[in-house]
């Protein structure tokens, strides 16, 4: 049935449809459901400002009445505020669109930042091996040793001591994206570095180097489109690490400034009121958290087994 | 053996050193600390002076000397914040987070090994499958949130538990160490913090047994020991969990710093006095001194527990030691 080579595929889509790639998603309900949950969260999250029933962060829209109202299906709630209010007000399903579009964003910036750095640290250490491989895959190695989480905490430290205090809430949201960045740049730095070796010898690298290419185009224009399968898959694991990080980081107080949204953000001023009965406003924002980490993992997770079947 | 044994701790001296360079290079990016001292109107003499008598006009290599010389006899300065000495603050604050480190740990083993041991000879199990489910479901929900379904759970609803705090301690050894274990309250305050900390190494362990229990069951001497007519409960933990347990050995033992570095978080959501909490503040606050010594401090756990962690592989593995395995020590 995959037999496509009596029949080629001739649009794009059709293409598309009949790789093999496809085929296995596919074949995986799980990975279908996960998928479409975490496209649509993430879209809801860009689409904020046309999906939220209000903008929780404008004050004319808010009303200090509609403070601590039940979600809709409880007694007490209101069905203009389907999770609820929180306690000045604002509606917790809209909080938690803008809070997700903070945590996105976040997201995907710190690990494009850990791609860049980990991608072009494990070319050069891969092509060009000897003492600069040695030194990049040293740091890397005692870098891994110690959990991501301590590892941002450390960067968040250190570039909070260089910034001056007064500029920490403007420069806190790049403060977070650079500490989440560089501290996950390790796992692609060895996965691209390991797959380098097994490239630099290939023929077609000889090839270029035969004709003269000079070796920064060799390695990002020959090498890396060869290397990219465990370069998604990393990315896509990373990204729902990231977002945790971004949520953890948040909640102790050095994240996102409590004044923006974010799904830590969010949570941590929601425990406040825990003691009070107000679940709402803590556990919605978290089970927001937990689902879009365990489907983008779910995804992520399917992707590995696909693009590398030997791993399983 | 020797040579091996004082290969690694060479290794570990190097770690410790960057690290000790790193935490020193920190003070650095604060500023001149003698502006931060003095009031506005002193004179430039009185400030020259304070920087002769804290001995900042000494070469870089001299006062690293003096940090290092200092933090190896427990010394790490004056915190900024706390106006109190660095190497009191954690030894204050060092009970609580080994104490609740340490129970997380034990949980984690006491779950977590006969967890993995059950789906892995169950693997198309219903119950199995379903652990397997949950543990998915339990590694995506993080740390904090845990903590704070807990707290509403048992400490708002239910009211069974403390919600934050360590409960009565009591001084033990002389009034070196506190203990929350000797005390009801203690111990009552100790269960919701030490079972968040433990469920996500709970899972670890369990998929990583499950894992290394699959392979070794497909393996011929487990079938060689199954037709020999040994009874399963014989060959699934004589046989087949002794041989798991050189992974699962080192993997507890590294996860045991991951326990520390994640007890940040723990404490910061029960209000745990440990030295998480002491960083957390300082993090914050940009408490120099502090945040250095717990740098050092947590690199001086890791560098230990991975030389534990090579040297018990060193006496649990034959191999290594006849050399048949050489350079491949710390695969």
């Amino acid at each position: 049935m995959r037999n496509s080579v009596f029949a080629p595929p001739v649009t794009r889509w059709q293409r598309i449809r009949q790789s093999d790639l496809m085929l296995s998603f596919l074949e995986s309900p799980v990975t279908v459901i996960a998928a479409v949950v975490a496209l649509l969260m993430i879209l809801a999250a860009l689409g904020a400002g046309f999906i939220a029933f209000h903008d929780p962060y404008d004050m004319a829209s808010i009303d200090i009445f509609d403070s601590n109202l039940p979600p809709a299906w409880v007694e007490g709630g209101d069905a203009r505020y389907p999770l609820g209010t929180d306690a000045v007000g604002r509606g917790i399903f809209s909080t938690i669109l803008y809070g997700s579009r903070m945590s996105i964003f976040i997201g995907v910036t710190s690990v494009a930042l850990s791609l860049v750095i980990g991608v072009t640290a494990g070319l050069i250490a891969g092509y060009r091996g000897g003492f600069l491989d040695a030194v990049i895959m040293r740091i890397a190695e005692v870098q891994l040793a110690l959990p991501t989480i301590l590892v941002a905490l450390l960067i968040s430290g250190i570039l909070r001591a260089i910034a001056p205090p007064s500029t920490m809430d403007k420069v806190a949201i790049l403060v977070l994206i650079l500490s989440i960045g560089l501290s996950n740049w390790v796992q692609f730095a060895r996965a691209v570095r390991a797959s380098t070796m097994v490239e630099r010898s290939q023929e077609y690298v000889l090839a270029a180097r035969l004709i003269g290419i000079g070796p920064l185009t060799i390695m990002f224009r020959h090498i890396l489109p060869n290397v990219m399968g465990p370069i998604m898959v990393i990315a896509t694991l990373n990204l729902s690490g990231a977002i945790l990080t971004e949520a953890t980081l948040s909640f102790l107080g050095v994240g996102v400034p409590p004044t923006q949204p974010s799904l830590g953000t969010l949570i941590n001023g929601g425990t406040d009121y825990l003691f009070s009965g107000s679940w709402w406003i803590t556990i919605f924002p978290g089970a927001a958290l937990a689902l879009l980490v365990l489907t983008v993992n779910l995804v992520g997770d399917w992707l590995r087994d696909a693009l590398n079947p030997t791993l399983g | 053996m020797i040579r091996y044994i004082s290969g690694r701790l060479a290794q570990s001296f190097i770690v410790m050193f960057i690290v000790a360079a790193v935490a020193f290079a920190l003070f650095d990016f604060v500023g001149d600390p003698v502006r931060q001292m003095v009031t506005e109107d002193a004179s430039q003499a009185e400030i020259e002076r304070l920087r002769e008598m804290m001995g900042l006009n000494d070469s870089v290599a001299v006062q690293f000397w003096r940090y290092v010389s200092g933090a190896v006899q427990g010394d790490f300065g004056v915190s900024y914040f706390h106006k109190r000495p660095v190497g009191v603050l954690l030894q204050e604050r060092m009970p609580a987070t080994f104490e609740l480190a340490g129970t997380s740990v034990l949980l984690s083993i006491l779950l977590g090994i006969p967890l993995g041991v059950y789906t892995g000879l169950h693997r198309n199990g219903r119950i199995a499958r379903g652990l397997m489910a949950v543990s998915l479901v339990g590694i995506s929900i993080p740390t904090f949130l845990i903590g704070i379904m807990l707290i509403y759970l048992f400490s708002v609803v239910l009211g069974w538990l403390p919600s934050f705090g360590r409960g009565e301690t009591t001084e033990v050894f002389g009034g070196a160490w506190t203990t929350g274990f000797l005390t009801t309250s203690g111990l009552r305050a100790l269960i919701l913090p030490s079972i968040t900390l433990a469920l996500f190494q709970t899972t670890m362990v369990m998929r990583l047994v499950r894992a290394e229990m699959l392979d070794v069951m497909r393996t011929d001497y487990i079938k060689f020991a199954r037709a020999r007519g040994l009874r399963d409960r014989v060959v699934h933990f004589r046989h087949a969990l002794k041989n798991t347990l050189m992974p699962v050995v080192t993997v507890i033992g590294l996860q045991l710093g991951a326990v520390i570095a994640f007890a940040i978080i723990t404490e910061s959501v029960f209000q745990w006095p440990g030295m998480g909490r002491l960083f957390l503040q300082a993090i914050q606050q940009v408490d120099i001194p502090v945040m250095s010594a717990y740098l050092i401090m947590i690199a001086f756990f890791f560098v230990v527990i991975n030389l534990i962690t090579d040297l018990t592989y060193y006496a649990i593995d034959p191999r290594l030691r006849s050399g048949a395995l050489k350079g491949n020590a710390h695969a």
